[in-house]
């Protein structure tokens, strides 16, 4: 059976439904900053606060083989990350009448809204949501509950959304009318991606989207993601358990609205992880959310300001009742100007409170460079 | 006594209206319209030059949910076929002619968003007009110029919507979409209104132009690609035509 797929999912790979040379697209965006954060060791501090220059850059090497089959290759590097290979996939387009798209490969997950949003250029403001770049204290290997108790605040265990959710796998996707859809099916969850474990989680992630846009300029997307994130059968508080048998749960509901020169996104994401502890297993729930806005005063300039935060469910940890981490919330807000139309230069403030913990306040000023080409 | 007072003062008011009259630089400066000093020509092109944008295949990586036509619009539109009225503008250039005052046109010359491309991809107009930039797609574009000779960003608006620019300093203005990154145009503001899109068999007309000697200027997509002399005489047909 599995040998079937195989030649199936090759046989899709190497088809062409109309052979030709390939047109090759090399392009990129770049970004150099100056920043500073607050002298704490909190999880969003930087460099314990020295002021400190930073850099990032994509290079996106694309092939349009045929008119139904391109190629996508995202390299990804920056000061504290290897080069390494964020994306690769390959796209047959526009398969059969009802115009099916399949993607397969190494792809970011459809499950939110993030889109290109999470290059320099195109982000707003400084960072991502916390959402996407706040580890919590529950890491995706199995533990104890001193650990998971001596965690919290700590920022080393699991994001929400696991930064842009590349994972292995395949994906089909396609519109019909106001609606999008998506279907992906890979290599761990949305929180517990093969982009950090490549194939070392057993069982397979889904994800099933959906999203409408009844006018130009709103949509509204729903999405769903369920498989198992436990990386590896070892396990201090027992012998017998079996990750793959721990569900993540996760649901999303997002929304993006922009008209003239206002542009709006929002997205909530409640998940839950049933956990093995010594003690038995207990539910780890978490919901997440960010809303940001961005509005273009003049031309070449904007102001942006972002809201998010994450509230964590209790659990019996200790043998008290308590949230298993810390709730966060944090602003960001700040200004764009574009020296030309692939030249933004952003100036950012970054305000982080969270609810306990021994850095209960953090701050971040970064000034940043960002182009494309 | 107030008419003795103004007396020297109306004397030497016409003495300048008279001497300006009879000035012969100024004479060459408004130069006067002349019947039948048209400029014609074709134009031939040997190579039809991709437009910006589109000699590569444009993807767009993070469109999957957000557009009706996911094909469409993961691969920009295929190549158009090259037209000249769309890509092609000859118009004088001379000292001469920037000092005339010409009114722009009442009715608005269009820049048009339709298929993600703009139509026409170059746009001559007189200083002071008023350019439209209407949506003709099924989604949003976001036109934006940060040019010297005009920067303007019209903001996001749906189909069959319009917005409207005035160009009141002359120059060249590059139009971009914020949202698709290949759609490009370019405006070329004049200060006069000798200039001509040619039909898409390649000629053109640039009618009623002064007598004197010019240059000539052939512009296709974002460059000039030729410059040559040319001298109008009043009530003669220049001919000058061009193989690119």
């Amino acid at each position: 059976m599995m040998k079937k797929r195989c030649i199936i999912a090759l046989s899709l790979l190497c088809w062409s439904p109309h052979p030709g040379t390939a047109q090759i697209t090399l392009s990129g965006q770049s970004a150099a900053h100056f920043f500073e954060s607050a002298p704490t060791s909190s999880p969003r501090a930087v460099n314990a606060g020295h002021p400190s220059f930073g850099w990032e850059s994509e290079l996106f090497l694309d092939a349009a083989i045929s008119d139904n089959v391109i190629a996508l290759s995202t390299v990804r590097a920056s000061e504290t990350q290897q080069i390494e290979f964020e994306q690769v996939a390959i796209r047959l387009l526009d398969l059969t009448p009802l115009h099916l798209n399949i993607q397969a490969g190494k792809f970011d997950l459809p499950f939110g809204n993030l889109g290109d949003r999470r290059y320099p250029r195109r982000n707003n403001l400084f960072s991502l949501p916390l959402i996407y770049e706040y580890r919590s204290a529950l890491p995706n290997r199995t533990s104890t509950e001193a650990t998971l108790l001596s965690y919290r605040g700590r920022g080393v265990g699991m994001r929400l959304l696991d930064q842009g959710m590349y994972a292995l796998g395949a994906m089909v996707y396609g519109s019909s009318g106001i609606l999008d859809y998506a279907l992906s099916i890979t290599s761990g969850t949305v929180s517990s991606t093969s982009y950090q474990t490549p194939n070392s989680i057993d069982g397979l992630g889904k994800v099933i989207r959906l999203a409408v846009t009844p006018m130009t300029g709103l949509t509204v997307g729903g999405a769903y993601a369920w498989g198992p994130y436990i990386v590896d059968q070892y396990s201090p508080t027992s012998p017998y358990v079996l990750p793959e048998t721990y569900i993540q749960k996760s649901a999303d509901l997002d929304v993006e609205f922009s008209r003239g020169h206002l542009a709006l996104y929002g997205e909530g994401v409640y998940t839950s992880w049933p956990f093995p502890l010594g003690t038995g297993d207990e539910e780890f729930k978490v919901f997440g959310y960010y809303c940001e806005g961005k509005y273009t005063i003049l031309p070449r300039v904007y102001l942006a300001l972002r809201v998010s935060g994450l509230r964590y469910g209790n659990v019996v940890l200790g043998a008290i009742d308590q949230p298993w981490d810390y709730n966060v919330t944090e602003w960001e807000g700040g200004c764009g100007y574009f020296v030309d139309r692939n030249v933004l230069v952003k100036l950012v403030r970054r305000e982080t409170r969270i609810q306990g913990g021994t850095f209960p306040k953090d701050n971040l000023t970064a000034l940043q460079l960002a182009v494309s080409y | 006594m107030k008419t003795r007072r103004s007396t020297p003062l109306i004397f030497a008011f016409l003495s300048l209206c008279v001497l300006v009259l009879w000035c012969p630089e100024h004479q060459t400066a408004i130069p006067q319209t002349m019947p039948n000093s048209d400029v014609r020509g074709r134009i031939t092109i040997t190579r039809a030059p991709e437009p910006e944008g589109l000699s590569r295949a444009v993807i767009d990586r993070y469109n999957l949910h957000l557009h009706r036509d996911s094909a469409t619009a993961t691969i920009a539109p295929k190549l158009p076929e090259f037209r000249l009225s769309e890509r092609a503008v000859v118009y004088l250039e001379s000292d001469l002619l920037n000092h005339g005052k010409h009114s722009p046109p009442e009715k608005h010359p269009v820049l048009d968003q339709r298929n993600l491309q703009f139509h026409p991809q170059v746009l001559p107009i007189l200083v002071g007009t008023t350019v439209d930039f209407p949506n003709r797609d099924n989604l949003y574009h976001n036109v934006f110029s940060y040019s010297q000779a005009k920067e303007f960003d019209l903001g996001r608006y749906p189909k069959d919507d319009s917005r409207s620019v005035q160009f009141n300093k002359p120059g060249l203005v590059r139009v971009y979409c914020d949202i698709h990154a290949h759609m490009n145009a370019t405006i070329i503001v004049l200060q006069h209104p000798y200039f001509a899109t040619p039909n898409d068999d390649g000629t053109y007309v640039i009618h009623q132009v002064p007598e004197g000697r010019y240059s000539i200027i052939l512009w296709i997509d974002r460059d000039r690609v030729e410059r040559r002399s040319i001298e109008v005489r009043a009530g003669e047909t220049t001919i000058m035509d061009f193989t690119f």
